[in-house]
């Protein structure tokens, strides 16, 4: 029971995750790799908050948010100037970037020797130590999430960045400021993925740069490509699929070494099968 | 001290180089941020280092087994993935994503044949030295120079001295015209592919024998490639020849200043510093 809780945990924060790049990527069309960083960002955020700087779990989300959203705005403006293909490499720089900087700024991050002990979650009196609770607390995020998600997506907003990810030039032409849109989802698919790294800090209660490489990003991207560009259930279908997998692989009973290495490449070829196959994802609504 | 940094700018720049001129070589006529180029140059590095190290064959034999193995991988990358995939359509940002797969797929095969750690070619051949008077280097970087220059040389021959060059800058200034003039792009396209295998080859063994081998080394050197044909303009060989040189040297005065291991953030702070303000390169002219 405790191991399905602690899948469900993962399979919550990695949901939150894909719901935001989803918003970013099959709203918008803006093929970030950079999730990661953010994710990254909020994590330390927590990690930082709630062992150095002695702040509550809650405030340190806030602060993540904070954080998160300045330094996305100033992103998103750089990015704002390109498309499509060039967009989705600049996006990966900057996660290398942020890789370098939370890996060599010791003094804050303590480098690739992380940081330990990172709390629960509390409200007044009443802390998330166990696991269910945890998971709940995790499960009410990720509705709102995905109620958010579905919000926006029906909103006049979300019907204008749908429309400039088909056509940027006809819709500047009747008089968006696509520059504006695509800067306003960018700071806040960045802001909300911090959300989820600030669960992942408390949860796992010990972070470290290797969680948040460009390779994560990546990964968060699989997630969305296989359960399919521009749907909030994708989001959710990606996200279970490519959690479960590494439990699958390890119920056959491999070595832990082949299975790490044969998750990767089942990752890589679902990546090259559906760009073959299905390029908009299983629930998919945008082709890139 | 200046000398120095210029001696070293030219050992890193040349790494860069061969992998910048490969780079703009299968971008001018399979315009796709194509990630597996790093799975090519790595794949240098590791078949050399089987054939030698592993099978026992004989130094030179090894080596130019291993340039036609490369060869032969890109061939087959571009014959039996790409070209069918564009023949449908595929759009670049599709081809980029299905070559981020394959590049996925190929890094965990080489963890799993050969594991995490670090490998190393030339512990035997670096002894051998080539004195320059104020300085004297591994046999290995004078090699890799040397190589920069001929590919350049030759590179620049062909694609401006021979009916075959002629035909592969037809399909870059358009690929539409050239098809319906009856020119066949695919097989100018596999050509290419082949030459780029070629140059990959080369380069990866040099990196082999020069500072070893990690499975992950091909996209940390595809990255740095790319930057490099980025900065010094797609538009022709030289500005992937210079735009590589200008990194290297920028990368290693950025060193001098901060310390080792910023060298990356450097790296992608230039490009996307170059990318914003001047998005034609170093060589082309506005407008381009």
């Amino acid at each position: 029971m405790e191991y399905l809780i602690n899948l469900a945990i993962l399979f919550g924060i990695y949901s939150m995750l894909a719901l935001s790049l989803n918003m970013l990527i099959g709203m918008g069309g803006l093929v970030s790799l950079a999730q990661a960083a953010f994710y990254g960002i909020g994590a330390y955020a927590t990690a930082i908050g709630m062992t150095s700087l002695g702040f509550g779990f809650f405030t340190t989300i806030i602060l993540g948010i904070i954080i998160n959203a300045v330094i996305a705005f100033v992103v998103g403006k750089i990015l704002a100037r390109f498309q499509g293909d060039y967009y989705a490499i600049v996006s990966a720089g900057l996660s290398i970037i942020v890789f370098s900087i939370l890996q060599n700024w010791k003094s804050v991050t303590h480098g690739p020797l992380g940081i330990f002990g990172i709390g629960k979650p509390e409200i007044g009196s009443y802390a998330f130590y166990s696991n269910t609770a945890f998971l709940g607390l995790v499960a009410v995020f990720t509705v709102a999430l995905y109620v958010l998600y579905q919000w926006i997506n029906k909103s006049s907003f979300g019907r204008v960045l749908k429309a400039l990810r088909e056509d940027e030039k006809l819709t500047q032409s009747m008089g968006y400021k696509t520059k504006h849109y695509k800067s306003v989802i960018f700071v806040l698919s960045a802001a909300l993925s911090g959300i989820a790294g600030a669960f992942f800090a408390s949860y796992i209660a010990f972070i470290d740069p290797s969680s948040f490489q460009l390779k994560e990003g990546i990964f968060l991207f699989t997630i969305i490509i296989v359960g399919g560009l521009s749907s909030a259930l994708g989001s959710i279908v990606g996200a279970l699929i490519l959690i479960s997998l590494p439990e699958v692989l390890r119920f056959i009973g491999l070595p832990y070494e082949t299975a790490a290495q044969l998750q990767q490449m089942i990752y890589g070829a679902m990546l090259l099968l559906m760009m073959i196959f299905k390029p908009q994802g299983l629930f998919g609504k945008y082709r890139m | 001290m200046l000398l120095h940094l210029l001696l070293n700018t030219l050992i890193v720049g040349a790494g860069y180089g061969l992998m910048a001129m490969a780079f703009r070589l299968m971008y001018s006529v399979s315009p796709f941020f194509n990630m597996t180029l790093g799975a090519v140059a790595a794949l240098g590095a590791y078949a050399s280092y089987g054939l030698i190290s592993l099978c026992g064959l004989p130094m030179w034999f090894g080596v130019i087994g291993a340039i036609a193995i490369c060869a032969l991988f890109s061939y087959f990358l571009e014959a039996g993935i790409y070209t069918p995939m564009r023949n449908h359509g595929a759009s670049s940002m599709v081809l980029m994503v299905a070559s981020l797969g394959v590049y996925t797929i190929f890094e965990s095969v080489i963890l799993l044949v050969f594991g995490p750690q670090y490998q190393n070619l030339g512990s035997i051949h670096s002894a051998v030295t080539v004195h320059l008077g104020f300085a004297s280097i591994p046999l290995v970087q004078a090699l890799t120079i040397v190589a920069f220059f001929v590919c350049f040389g030759f590179l620049n021959y062909l694609l401006h001295h021979t009916f075959i060059g002629l035909k592969i800058r037809a399909v870059n200034d358009s690929a539409s015209l050239a098809n319906t003039i009856g020119m066949k792009n695919n097989q100018i396209i596999l050509l290419v592919s082949v030459l780029t295998g070629i140059v990959l080859g080369v380069d990866g063994v040099l990196i082999g024998y020069d500072t070893g081998m990690t499975p992950t080394m091909g996209f940390n050197l595809l990255f740095k490639g790319m930057i490099g044909a980025i900065i010094g303009g797609l538009a022709n060989l030289r500005g992937a020849f210079f735009g590589a040189l200008f990194l290297a040297l920028a990368e290693n005065i950025g060193v001098l200043i901060f310390a080792s291991e910023w060298r990356d953030l450097i790296a992608f702070v230039i490009f996307i510093t170059f990318l914003s303000l001047r998005p034609q390169g170093i060589f082309q002219k506005k407008g381009n």
